[in-house]
Order: structure tokens, then sequence, then C-alpha cells
């Protein structure tokens, strides 16, 4: 068969034309202002080249941006556990015969599509300490030892926040597990039953090894989105109570409103490096496991 | 009663359990969202003691959200259809022809997945084509910016096409366009409705692309209509809810369209038995 | 079946929603396109027409053109809308209204301003230091309105917000109600037997017997990130009193925030309320959402607002309590916070016709204009203009309270407004001061960020006393 033919290389042509003008090109062009002086000031005075000030500063300023980086990560990790293991679980059982999974499928993934800025109002409500929907059923259930500051108490507040993340999330993570389940032959399952496989087997030995596309690609979209995260941290807390749930994409916003773009540039480069570096460990660990199969 | 009635029940009560909370607060929105403006400021459950149907008319006036809508369903329509097809072309041919050049390319791709966006120098860019102000631009930077996020969906699950669905293709004399629309963009359909029900969402949920691309309120996307109802001391909670339910409702058809062909995707193993 | 019936239900009323709005929506869109076609035929004319005809300033020079406005939201309301409308009609152009999310604005504006695709109507939220740090350049952004005859509508104070080195750039219409005093409801604090708490013991004092009620003494929105930290700085008069030149020491690097005792001694009994459980049991993670409504079922006794938000929790909830104002006395403070700051109309120096922009800005300043403009406001009862035959709606209760005050205690700016850099770090302030009520930062640590900011500030704009 001759391969030129029939996967001609001009599919590519477009797809990567647009990537590299419309996207890639500014995106890199944006990363060059971190080594420079941008700043509100820049249409006075020039723009300058500064080296590596910028990350210098980062490091050593008195603000604790290096627990924004901590908070980034944590978030990360957290964020897609308790994400993850629910949506693939959710989507198992919304794939075998339930009544009405086709209702369930639709509900669950409709907060994925509420805009954040509806999710922070509603929620800010809902978490509200003396007139919100959650501390009012948990005292109506007879759960009132239960009621917290959601929003104030320091030690409440992330968890809140992975709580509404995972609220938002876990239709989506599950939308892209059913399109990977629904690419397994129904006869492997079949076949695992006269072997008297149970759930736990069928699970190991056949799910989990047939989905490793779509696990790869939530780990992925998971990861970027975790170290990326700025909307739910920002419309529930803004980097409070205090700096208490600062990220570094709440930084990156402040040193931009504060004018100091190049700073700005400067942690978003930072995210970039630490993405990167996550993102490429993730795919190669995967692509390793795929030709082992 | 048998462990598997037992099981199924169980099942039941944890789904809506679940769909109780994904609803609360999509009832909170809808039921306030017909209230007056101080009684939707309590963001309480109870019915409204008045049901303010005319909020909808007056944000679909307000917010001049039928312009808004079409702008949206242009952008949001368009370019996830051309970057969906282009990057399930581009990730077609990545996969089957592995050479280093095409794994070089695919990493390369990928890449996009880990950069910030940066807005002032896209303008720049625009500016020196000429296409700020316009909505083939905004159409255009919403088609480049999921192109990670596509050729990496896509590809991963290409592999799971087999080959020999090509070579039986081409035996029957297929060119390469041929075999890539007939033959593979159905064996493709979950992926590629999957891909594009999730672009979809964020396209019509970013505003601020057109925001940065375009200094045209006629070029502005639904969702922004929103932020007209908030005020620094007083904000219109009736239309911001109602605004939000009718912002929603294009998304959940497509979603609900959507939904069958990922189910009927199945076809796709058939070929492995 | 029924996945069909619910998307094909959705589907209906989603359209039957779409056609009511339709009857407005439609007429609207064939108006912007005839708008369009005429653009091309007038254009052509109007050359031909003024080579002919040299006529002074007549108002169909202007027509089929389009004046863009780029605002942040809440900046204009829907108080200029008749004023916009009638402004089209007049000159036969169209206003294209561009209102930005209050948070993305000075992101959006700043890349506009650096792209040179800003709009011809600008706005900012200014202060005498805003022109320089925000927009930085206004000779090469702003169209210089130096001499236009609207300039003596602004009274003195305001016109420091809208000129920057002798030239004249922008327009401040802003109200003279009193902003952010203690507003608090009067028939409760009578019902109770409790007067105005003129002293910090004072105030602790009827606190406790507010709260020993179950009501909310004082409502915080702390949740919002922005209101809170009013209470620290509209104050201001007091740490001018009791430090002398204190605001020209802060604009000449000569004092810090750090080490003020009177600032200190103000958050520590921010503090001391909050640690009461003063502000509501859970004031950090409450937002300002439902607060007239907490206003009228009486769920609260004073906050922080502006005197027409009384008019605003009368509409709301129909309450038949009255309500007054008192000065904040934080600090034992006794001075009016005079703020001459407001959001400020600037015209783009980059505009294809400034001719109309100039135009726009004498159109908006004449009486007709500005009445419409107070009538339509819902939140203001006046506006701050030099100007015969404008009438204004002042509040009983405004009036009450302005008569109250000493005249010689109404001169000194708030301290956001008068002191360089200061408001440009309203939310790490903000911020700082949870930390501290919390126990997580000391008060002289939240003024020392509050100097290292500043310093940053005065370093990216280059100011000498800084180096």
């Amino acid at each position: 068969m001759n391969k030129k033919k029939i996967y001609p290389q001009w599919f590519l042509i477009l797809p990567l034309a647009l990537y590299i003008v419309f996207f890639l090109f500014p995106s890199l062009l944006g990363v060059l202002y971190s080594f420079t002086d941008w700043s509100a000031r820049t249409s006075v005075t020039g723009l300058g080249f500064v080296g590596l000030e910028n990350y210098i500063e980062i490091f050593t300023s008195k603000k604790n941006y290096a627990d924004g980086i901590y908070n980034t990560l944590r978030f990360t990790l957290v964020s897609n556990v308790v994400k993850i293991i629910p949506a693939l679980f959710l989507a198992i059982l919304l794939q075998e015969g339930i009544k009405g999974k086709g209702i369930y499928r639709t509900l669950f993934y409709l907060p994925s599509i509420l805009p954040f800025v509806i999710i922070g109002i509603v929620f800010k409500s809902v978490l509200n300490y003396n007139s919100g929907l959650l501390n009012h059923s948990l005292e109506f259930l007879q759960l009132g030892f239960l009621k917290q500051k959601w929003l104030s108490d320091l030690d409440m507040v992330w968890k809140s926040i992975f709580g509404v993340d995972a609220w938002r999330g876990i239709g989506y993570v599950m939308t892209i597990f059913l399109a990977g389940l629904n690419a397994i032959p129904k006869s492997y399952y079949e076949a695992a039953q006269i072997d008297g496989a149970n759930f736990w087997h069928k699970l190991r030995f056949i799910t989990l090894p047939m989905m490793s596309g779509s696990i790869m690609i939530n780990l992925v979209f998971g990861i970027t989105y975790g170290l990326k995260v700025f909307d739910v941290v920002y419309v529930l807390t803004n980097g409070g109570p205090g700096h208490e749930t600062e990220v570094l994409t709440t930084y990156a916003f402040q040193l931009y409103s504060n004018g100091q773009y190049g700073m700005s540039s400067a942690m978003n480069a930072i995210l970039l490096i630490i993405t990167g570096v996550i993102g490429v460990l993730v795919v190669k660990v995967m692509s390793r496991q795929e030709v082992q199969q | 009663m048998n462990r598997k009635t037992v099981q199924n029940i169980g099942k039941q009560i944890l789904c809506v359990l679940l769909c109780l909370v994904v609803v609360a607060p999509f009832y909170m929105v809808l039921i306030n969202s017909f209230k007056t403006k101080s009684e939707a400021a309590r963001m309480s459950l109870a019915l409204p003691t008045k049901w303010m149907f005319s909020n909808y008319t007056e944000v679909i006036e307000k917010g001049k959200l039928i312009q808004g809508f079409l702008n949206s369903m242009l952008y949001a329509t368009v370019a996830t259809f051309v970057g969906v097809i282009l990057c399930a072309m581009a990730a077609f041919v990545l996969c089957r022809r592995r050479s280093k050049f095409n794994d070089f390319i695919y990493y390369f791709v990928i890449c996009g997945l880990f950069f910030p966006v940066n807005y002032v120098t896209l303008v720049r860019v625009f500016q020196t084509m000429n296409l700020t102000n316009s909505r083939l631009g905004i159409i255009i930077t919403f088609a480049s910016a999921m192109i990670p996020f596509c050729v990496f969906t896509i590809r991963n699950f290409v592999i799971s096409v087999p080959v020999e669905m090509d070579e039986a293709a081409v035996i029957d004399g297929a060119g390469p366009i041929a075999l890539f629309f007939r033959i593979i963009v159905p064996l493709l359909k979950p992926t590629l409705v999957t891909c594009f029900i999730l672009q979809f969402m964020g396209v019509w949920s970013d505003f601020l692309t057109p925001l940065y691309l375009s200094s045209k309120s006629r070029l502005f996307p639904m969702t922004m209509a929103v932020y007209q109802f908030f005020g620094k001391n007083t904000s219109y909670w009736n239309y911001i809810f109602a605004d939000i339910i009718l912002t929603c409702i294009p998304v959940i058809i497509v979603y609900l369209i959507g939904q069958k062909y990922i189910v009927s995707g199945m076809t796709s193993g058939a070929v492995k038995e | 079946m029924k996945k069909k019936v619910l998307a094909l239900s959705l589907c209906v009323s989603m359209c039957a929603a779409m056609l009511t709005g339709c009857g407005s929506g439609q007429t609207e869109a064939a108006e912007t396109e005839a708008v369009a076609t005429e653009e091309v035929a007038q254009e052509e004319t109007e050359v031909a027409a003024e080579e002919v005809e040299e006529v002074a300033a007549t108002t169909a020079d202007f027509s089929g053109e389009e004046l863009s406005i780029l605002v942040s939201a809440g900046w204009m309301d829907n108080r200029y809308d008749a004023t916009l409308a009638r402004f089209e009609e007049t000159y036969g152009v169209t206003v294209d209204l561009q209102t930005i999310p209050a948070d993305q604005y000075s992101d959006i504006l700043q890349s506009k301003l650096d792209t040179g695709t800003c709009a011809d109507v600008f706005w900012i939220q200014s202060n005498p230091f805003a022109i320089a740090s925000t927009i930085v350049d206004p000779e090469k952004y702003c169209i210089d309105f130096t001499g236009a005859e609207w300039e003596n509508v602004m009274p003195e104070s305001r016109k420091a917000s809208c000129t920057y080195e002798d030239k004249l750039y922008g327009l401040q219409i802003w109200h003279n109600s009193p902003e952010y005093v203690m507003l608090y409801n009067k028939t409760l604090f009578e019902e109770m037997g409790l007067s105005v708490p003129k002293t910090y013991s004072e105030m602790l004092d009827t606190c406790g017997k507010i709260a020993a009620e179950g009501i909310v003494p004082w409502f915080v929105p702390g949740a919002d990130g922005w209101q809170h930290q009013l209470s620290f700085f509209q104050i201001g008069g007091v740490y001018e009193e009791a430090q002398p030149g204190l605001y020209d020491a802060l604009n000449t690097n000569k004092a810090t925030f750090a080490d003020n005792e009177k600032m200190i001694e103000v958050l520590t009994q921010f503090k001391e309320l909050s640690d009461q459980g003063y502000f509501g049991e859970d004031w950090i993670g409450t937002d300002s959402t439902n607060m007239s409504n907490e206003f009228g079922d009486r769920n609260c006794a004073m906050a922080m607002a502006n005197s027409s938000y009384i008019k605003q929790i009368k509409e709301d909830t129909g309450t038949e309590d009255e309500f007054g104002l008192f000065l904040l006395p934080l600090g034992d403070n006794t001075y009016f916070p005079t703020n001459p700051a407001g959001p400020t109309m600037f015209g783009y120096n980059g505009s294809e016709h400034p001719e109309l922009v100039k135009e726009f800005f004498r159109f908006i300043c004449s009486v007709e204009s500005l009445q419409e403009i107070l009538d339509n406001s819902p939140a203001y009862t006046n506006l701050d203009v030099n100007i015969s035959g404008l009438e204004q709606n002042w509040l009983y209760e405004e009036e009450e309270f302005m008569g109250s005050l000493d005249p010689s205690k109404i001169g000194t700016a708030v301290l956001q407004s008068g002191t360089k850099y200061t408001n440009d770090y309203w939310m790490d302030f903000g911020a700082d001061m949870v930390s501290f009520c919390q126990g997580q930062m000391e008060a002289n640590d939240v003024l020392k960020n509050m100097d290292t900011n500043r310093a940053e500030a005065a370093k990216v704009a280059g100011d000498t006393a800084w180096k």
C-alpha cells in the first residue's frame, strides 16, 4: 500500500498553518515579553530587555508567589482525583443498562455549560453561612453539626473550591469516558462473563486497558486545566480569604491589572514550564504503556 | 428480591441523589428568573410570589440577545465545525503515517495545550493582517485555538480504528479524500461529536476573544449581554438569571443532539471482533 | 424518545422566547443595515457638499457616522440611554455602546490603547492621580479639551481628576451625595432607644445592644472583596488630623503607612468588631447580593453605603422603616469622606471623527442632557455640576445629614484619592485586612504591604520621590 497516496501529507498544511500563525506565534511572542520591563509606562519609556530580572523578582519577592505555585500544584492533584475517579464509575454506571441513563447523562453534563460568573454568584449564595442552601439543608437533615463557614474558614475554603469544581467538571470528564467506553466491543465483556470474571476483574483487565486513550486525554486535560485554573477560584474567593487560595494565575492577573505586564508574563511563563514538563511526562508514560500492550 | 434488583435500586437512588445535587442550582437560577429584582436577590428556592414572565422579553430586548445569539451561533458552529474536521484530517495522517517528522509535528501541536493565550500579541497579529473587527477573524481565532485539543483527542481514537478498513477501502478504489470522509469520519463519530460538543461549549462561553478582537458591539457574542445587568451598587438579578437560562439553552440542545451520536458510535468496535 | 421530546420542547420554548423579543430586535437589525447603506451614500455626497458650502457646524455634518463608547459595567447604567438616543437622533449618527465586565475593563482598555484600537470615547475611574497612573500618556491617547465651553460645568474639585499638566482631558459628571458613610435604620434605633454613635466606644456599645436583639449590627459584605476596606480608607481626614501633613508626606515618600499609630488603631478596632461578631457570623463569606433585603427584613441595622441606597432599600423591599446617615466613628472620626473621584469620560485621540467626539461632550453638558441623565439615574439624587437650570433631587435624609456636618471637616479627601498609588492596591489591602482579622497577619504588616506595593507602583511610574 502506498502510504504517501492514501495518507497525504497536505492534510496537515491548513491546520498547521492556522495553529502556528494564529495561536503559537502570538503566544510565544507573549512569552518573550517576560524578559522585558513591559509595563503600563512602556508607551512613554519604551520597551527594555531585562533578562531574567522578572523571574528573580518572583522567587525573591516578599509576596508569597511560591505559595501560589504550591497551591496550583495541590489544586491540580486533588481536583483531578476527585473528578476522574467518580467520573469513571459514573460513566461505567451509565454505560450499563440503567433506566433513564439518557436523562442522567444529560443532567450530569449540565453544570459544565454554566458560565463561571454565574457559578460564582450561585455558590456564594448556596454556601452562605446564615442563609445558604447547603447549611439550611444540613439543618433540615438534623446534621446541623456539619454546618461550616464554607468560604471563609481557612480549613474549609479549599474543600469548598474542590467541591464546586467537581460539581462543574465531572460531567465533562464523564463525557470523554463515555466516548471511550463506546469504542470497547461488547463481546469482550461477554467473553469475560463466561470466564466468570467479576466487576473488578473486568475493570482491571478490559475497561482500563481499552480506555487508555480516554484516560490519557482526561489526565492531560485535567492537568492542564488544574495548572491553569483561574475562574473557579476567582469567582468564589478571588484568592481569599486573605491570600489563602491564591494560585499562579490569580497572581498573574493581579500583576497584569497593576500594570506590571512583564512580571505577569513571567508568571505565565513559569506556569507554561511547569505545565509543559508535567504534560510531557504524562504523555510519555501513557504512550509507553500503550506500546507495551 | 435478588441481588441484582437491590443493586439496581441502589444505583437508581445514587443517580437520583446526584441529579438533585446537580439540578438544585439550576432550579435556583430558573425559578429566580421569574421573580422581581429584589425577590430574585434572595435566591431562594420558593416559587415566585408573582410570575414575571416579562423578565425574558425585557432581557431579549435590552440585551440585544437576537444579535448576540446569531453571532454566537455563527462563531460556535462554523469555528467548531471547521476546527474539528481540519483536526481530524491532521490527526488521521499523523497517526497513520508515522515518521520522525510527523511525530515531531504531533508533539509540536500538543505543546499548544500548555500555552497561555496572550491577547495583546494576538491583536497585533490580526492588525497586521487587517482581520480585526471582522467575524472571519474571530472565527479563525477560535478554530486555531482548538487545534491542540482536537488533534490530541482525535488522534488517540484513530489508533483504535483498524488499518484493515483503510486497506479495504483503497482496494475498492477510494482516493484519500473519499477514504477519509466516507470510511474514517463515520468510524470516528463518537470522538468527533464529543470534540464538537466540548469545543462548541468552549466557544459559546468565551467572550474575551471577541472582546479583544473587535471594537464593535455588534460583533459581541450572546454571553456578553449578561454584564449589562450588573451594576456597582445594584444588580438586576432577575434579568441576569433569565439571560443565563436563554444563553444555556443552545448548548443544551447541541448536547442533546450530539449525545445520540456519541452513544451510537458503537460500530467502530465491530471490525475488531 | 424522551430526549427528543425534551429537545423539541426546549427548541420551541427558545424560539417562542426569541420571537417575543423579535419585534424590537428585527427593526433594530433593519435599522443598522439601513444606516450602513446610507453611510456609503452619505459619505460620497458629503465630500461634494462640503466643498460647495462651508457651513458652520450644522448637525448634518455627522450623519451616518458611528460613535463608539467603551465603558465598564455599572458606570453608565441605563441613565445615559435616553440621552444617547437623543444624540443619535439629533445628529443622525449611531452610538455603539460597549459595556465591558467590570473585572476585565482595565485590561481591555490597556490592550485597546496599546494596540490603537480604542473606541472614540472611553472611561476610567479617575481621581487626581489616575490620569498619570491609568492612562499614563494622555498626550498620546486623549483628545485635548482645554478651553472647551463645558470646562466650567465641572466644579474645581472634579477638574483635578480630569486635568494633567494643565491640560483638560476628561469630563466627570458624578453626584455629590455622601458616598459610603454609615447608613442606619432610624426607626429601629428609635425603637431600641439608641442614639447615633459618635465615638468608637459608643459604636462598640451600640453594636453590643443591637447584637443582643439577634440583629447583625453592621452588615459588611466581605466576599465582595472591595467593600470592607472602605471603613479604613473613607476616614482619611482622621489620619491627617492625627498627623498634619500626612498626605503630602505620603505623596513624597517621606511618610509610610507602616507604624502610623492612628491607622493601626483603626485596624485594631475593625478587628475587635469582627471578633465580637458585630459584622455577622460570617462576614468574610457573605457578599452584598442580598444586602437591601437584609435591611428590609431588619436582619441588619447599619452598613456603609451611599445615601441613595436608602431609596433602593425602600424600592426593593417596600419597608416602612426610615433610614439615616452618620459619619463612621472608627478612630473617633469626625470627617466627611470627600471624594473627588468618579467614572470619567475621555475622548480617544486616534478617533476617526474627533469633531463628533467633541460634539458629544458638548451635547452631554447641556442642561437638557444633564437633567435627563439625573432623572434617569435610579441611584443618584444630584449631579455635582455648576450649571444653572438643573433641578436636583436631593433626598430629605441627605439634606439633613449634610446640614449636620461641620464645614471645616469636609475639605480633606478620602485616603485613596488623596494619596498616590493607594487606590491601585485596593483589593490587595482588602485581602490583607481579612488575613489580619483571621489572625494570619499583624496590623502593621498590612500597612507595610501597602508601602511595598506603593513603592512598586512608583517604580513603574518612574516617580522621582521613590528613587
